[in-house]
């Protein structure tokens, strides 16, 4: 029986999308409302397949589909937000994920691309094909590091959140600050919001 | 302002966005489940609105974000949005439960007693305007110390 784990910060959406998998016949599902207990479940659970949102309360998504990717490559992940895509898909793609899919899609979509994540794990699959020239290409990590940035953290603090080293984290900031032609955090969590990417 | 923008963008997004995410899957789920064409074409339909709608309120979030510059968490108007949040939820077990017949808010601060300074400004007026309107009473202590402010309102049972 195929184990899945659905991270999304709301219950509602966790609730439907747990119904529905289990109307297609998934009843091995466990949940999770953050980074701290995605990890946890993770850890117990094992799970095949991943469904997360990008937006959670203690970080990014991309946080843990990176952790995953750092020993496992065969499971499939699937982002699934409401953020503007055209940003964000690259940067699934880069951490590991093996689709970005928005939550305006159909359920069946998103179900069948759970399905050939889960039959072919080293796919990468997204609705988005528009190329926009001026659009910003953040990695998945410099995403983790922005939300944080947006939360106030201190680069220490970032450090010993995403366990790396303060160089690193030093290292990111500036490549935010060249990609958002930003001068400093505050002006470049503006922009990002502006670009949608923050919320 | 700003800040109070940020918070309705996330309120938006939060709640309404997510909302109308669940409501296309519960639509989803009727589309495979209806054998009978028509209806099922309608339904289509109303889950082509509600991808609309969904995309539309992104849009809002966007350029509700996006009006004017903006702060990061961590400032003045998040407590204060925080604060009534708190205050407002208090009041509402009070209604649904105690059976009190007046309810008291104080509030403290450890400021230079300017709070209070203020009296006769508009925003006082319009506080003194509004507890006699509930037929409550305001009372106002200041000194360098700071500002502490009463409110009795009685509850109609």
């Amino acid at each position: 029986m195929t184990r899945l784990l659905v991270i999304d910060d709301h219950e509602v959406v966790r609730q439907g999308l747990v119904l529905a998998l289990k109307s297609h016949g998934y009843q091995s599902i466990e949940i999770a409302g953050n980074i701290l207990e995605a990890r946890a479940k993770i850890a117990v659970f094992n799970p095949q397949g991943i469904i997360v949102d990008i937006n959670l309360p203690d970080g990014s998504g991309f946080e843990i589909i990176q952790w995953v990717r750092t020993y496992s490559r065969g499971s499939a992940i699937i982002v699934l937000s409401l953020n503007n895509p055209l940003p964000f898909a690259k940067a699934a793609q880069q951490s590991g994920a093996n689709a970005f899919l928005s939550k305006s899609q159909s359920l069946q979509e998103i179900i069948a691309t759970l399905e050939f994540a889960l039959e072919h794990p080293y796919t990468f699959t997204s609705a988005v094909v528009g190329i926009d020239s001026d659009q910003i290409e953040l990695t998945g990590r410099e995403v983790d590091i922005l939300h944080l940035m947006a939360k106030g953290f201190s680069n220490l603090k970032i450090s010993s959140t995403l366990y790396i080293s303060l160089s690193t984290v030093k290292t990111h900031i500036s490549a935010i600050f060249r990609k958002l032609d930003a001068t400093n955090r505050t002006s470049a969590i503006t922009i990002a919001r502006e670009k949608g990417l923050l919320l | 302002m700003s800040n109070e923008r940020v918070t309705l963008a996330q309120e938006l997004h939060d709640g309404i966005a997510q909302d109308l995410v669940v409501l296309g899957f519960s639509i989803d789920q009727l589309i495979s489940q209806c054998d009978q064409a028509e209806l099922r074409s309608s339904l289509r339909e109303l889950r082509f609105t509600t991808t609309a709608l969904i995309e539309k309120v992104r849009a809002e979030m966007h350029q509700l974000r996006t009006t004017e510059p903006l702060e990061i968490s961590g400032t003045p108007a998040d407590w204060m949005h925080e604060s009534i949040r708190v205050i407002q939820e208090i009041l509402r077990n009070v209604q649904k439960h105690s059976d009190a017949s007046e309810v008291s808010i104080h509030i403290d601060d450890n400021g230079t007693g300017l709070t209070a300074q203020k009296e006769g400004s508009f925003g006082f007026l319009g506080l003194q305007e509004r507890v006699a309107k509930l037929n409550g009473d305001i009372h106002i202590e200041s000194n360098a110390e700071g500002t502490r402010i009463g409110v009795t309102i009685p509850l109609d049972r």
